[in-house]
């Protein structure tokens, strides 16, 4: 199909990116830490695409991580709700800088259709500063890829002097 | 219900002597305090008849019990906030029980467990409610997993108490990711809540959509042309497809074997990218609503879709292989299971008849308040759909997931089940978080 030649081209894009601006400041790899505050679970399934069927990224140094002290990027998933909140907060604490949040999916941008519930704070930017939001309900790879390619953008401009994440 | 006649004396005269309320596909059996502690009494000794769900509405209690084939449901005042315990004579009640209490504070008397469900922090001065029951023995330990961890990981915790790497007991605490699903529902029209539906579990998009969808049909007394429930069908096998893929693409992870995952992830991603084209959504949310479809299916995309259904056999071949199941180990016949059901899904939906172009997506829905239930067997299990429509609004709704009865039997199962291989089978068969916190 053609989404498949697409999608090669926006990893090469990003591995091409990648070799070009990773340095600055993220040194040569970019690191995932997901949260899930409160998902329904499909955009974990095209989280799981994009880890899976593009997997040669990991051989560029794009991974996810287990470990929020190894991750350049907390990327949230769900609405917040109140369960996992403070879960999320430990999670980015835990993280060095330089770090971003990346709110991916309708839920994590501003709570979706969930964001009138009682039970619910909102989006992931109720708890935490968001650095990029990716909306889609659930995005496709293609559109979670194209996001992290933003990061990487955002990221070629370095931060001031004395404050290396500026913008967290 | 004649097979509840002669096989279950005692309840069936119970609910043959309820006064009656109107519902479909069954009347509601309306039963007074004494008749309600009988009938649980009754349930003690009675095997032919099974517990569904339990649930609170506006001072009612709401039993359903499976009779046969149909779904009964069953009701009685609520005494002060109060009804006698389903799970003295049901243990699987205890759940539903929690989480009616949480969700309404009606108190379940002589409930065999009185922790919340999902109120997480709700009851004492640890945060963590609610507490776990089992105590280390000698020689054991305990761990906590979650609710954050792993890679992409549901947001669940699990305790466990392990001798070695031998696991002695397992408990699961629900509730991180509870959002107000039904009070977000009751209120809402129809057609606005069916939004609400199809975002309750991923696993289960078109699942709750289609059970949703019959619940409010029963309700309203709309009847559907058969084209429309055979397209619900297709849809219905191609989830059931896309989510036994996806569960082979976790485990084949799981176990190292990641060609495959990434062989099994790039077909789920083809059969989803066509999905898109055909009706406009890769998990087919927002398709299904009461009265038929909101989509038309665009069939441009169906020779694709057929070929990409005709490789899931070719690519779960090697689940069956000595390699693989090498690798599973003790849960190969899950593994194999979960292959065979997508292959199964995926011949099915081949052969389902499209609807022609002519054909009509939806009926009007008629203008008719009432009580209505809908069921569909998804692929974790049955979800179930009560509710009641009132002025053309949802008044109230409650719904069965599969979700907390799998982690229960998860949990039975564990008993010395080596550690790596228990947490193997339970990224095999443990439904998404959501649809247990709702
Ligand atoms: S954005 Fe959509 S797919 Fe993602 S968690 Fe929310 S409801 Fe689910």
């Amino acid at each position: 199909m053609t989404q498949s030649k697409k999608r090669s081209d926006i990893v090469q894009d990003l591995v091409a990116r990648l070799a070009a601006t990773g340095e600055t400041l993220l040194g040569r790899s970019l690191a995932i830490r997901h949260v899930d505050a409160g998902s329904c679970g499909g955009c974990e399934m095209e989280l799981l695409s994009v880890t899976l069927m593009w997997d040669h990224l990991g051989r560029h140094g794009i991974c996810m991580v287990d470990d929020p002290r190894w991750a350049d990027i907390l990327l949230i998933t769900g609405v917040s709700s109140t369960g996992l909140a403070e879960s999320a907060r430990q999670c980015l604490a835990a993280m060095a800088r330089p770090r971003f949040v990346v709110a991916v999916g309708d839920c994590a941008v501003d709570g979706g259709i969930f964001k009138s519930s009682s039970s619910v704070l909102g989006g992931a930017g109720a708890i935490l500063p968001v650095d990029l939001v990716i909306s889609g309900c659930p995005p496709s790879p293609a559109r979670i890829i194209s996001g992290l390619l933003a990061v990487l953008d955002a990221n070629r401009v370095p931060s001031a002097p004395g404050s290396p994440a500026g913008r967290l | 219900m004649d097979d509840l006649k002669s096989d279950a004396v005692n309840v069936a005269t119970i609910l043959d002597r309820a006064a009656i309320e109107p519902g479909a596909p069954e009347n509601l059996r309306v039963l007074t305090a004494l008749d309600w502690e009988r009938l649980i009494e009754g349930l003690r000794n009675e095997t032919a008849v099974g517990f569904v769900g339990l649930f609170i509405d506006r001072g009612r209690v709401y039993l359903l019990l499976r009779c046969g084939e149909a779904i009964v449901p069953v009701v009685s005042a609520l005494n002060e906030g109060t009804y006698c315990a389903v799970s003295s004579a049901r243990p699987e009640a205890a759940w539903y029980e929690r989480l009616a209490h949480d969700l309404s504070g009606a108190v379940a008397e002589q409930a065999n467990d009185e922790r919340p469900a999902i109120a997480l922090g709700s009851v004492g001065e640890d945060p963590a409610w609610p507490g776990f029951r089992d105590a280390p023995g000698n020689g054991e330990y305990q761990i906590g997993l979650g609710p954050v961890g792993g890679l992409i990981a549901a947001p669940y915790h699990r305790h466990l108490t392990l001798d070695g790497d031998v696991v002695v007991a397992t408990e699961h605490r629900f509730g991180y990711t509870h959002r107000g699903v039904l009070r977000l529902i009751a209120g809402q029209s129809p057609r606005a809540a069916a939004r609400t539906c199809a975002r309750i579990d991923s696993e289960a998009c078109v699942a709750h959509a289609v059970a949703y969808a019959r619940a409010v049909e029963a309700a309203s007394a709309c009847s559907l042309p058969l084209h429309i429930e055979e397209m619900r069908g297709k849809m219905l096998a191609l989830e059931q497809c896309t989510v036994s893929l996806l569960r082979l693409v976790r485990a084949a992870a799981a176990v190292g074997a990641d060609r495959l995952a990434t062989r099994l992830v790039t077909l789920r991603g083809t059969i989803a990218d066509t999905l898109e084209v055909i009706f406009g959504h890769r998990l087919m949310m927002d398709v299904v609503v009461p009265g038929g479809m909101a989509v038309r299916p665009d069939l441009s995309a169906w020779p694709v879709l057929s070929d990409v259904l005709n490789d899931v056999d070719t690519v779960t071949r090697p689940l069956g292989g000595w390699s693989m199941r090498k690798r599973f180990g003790s849960n190969a016949s899950f593994a194999g299971d979960w292959a065979r059901r997508a292959r199964k899904a995926a011949k099915e939906a081949c052969n389902a008849p499209w609807h022609r172009d002519a054909e009509p997506t939806a009926v009007p829905l008629p203008d008719h308040d009432g009580f209505g239930m809908g069921a569909v067997v998804s692929a974790h299990g049955l979800i179930h759909y009560a509710l009641s429509l009132e002025l053309g609004v949802i008044a109230f709704v409650f719904i069965v997931t599969p979700g907390s009865a799998v982690a229960e039997a998860l949990e039975r199962a564990s008993k010395f089940m080596r550690i790596d291989d228990f947490l193997l089978r339970s990224v095999l068969l443990m439904p998404p978080a959501s649809g247990i916190d709702l």
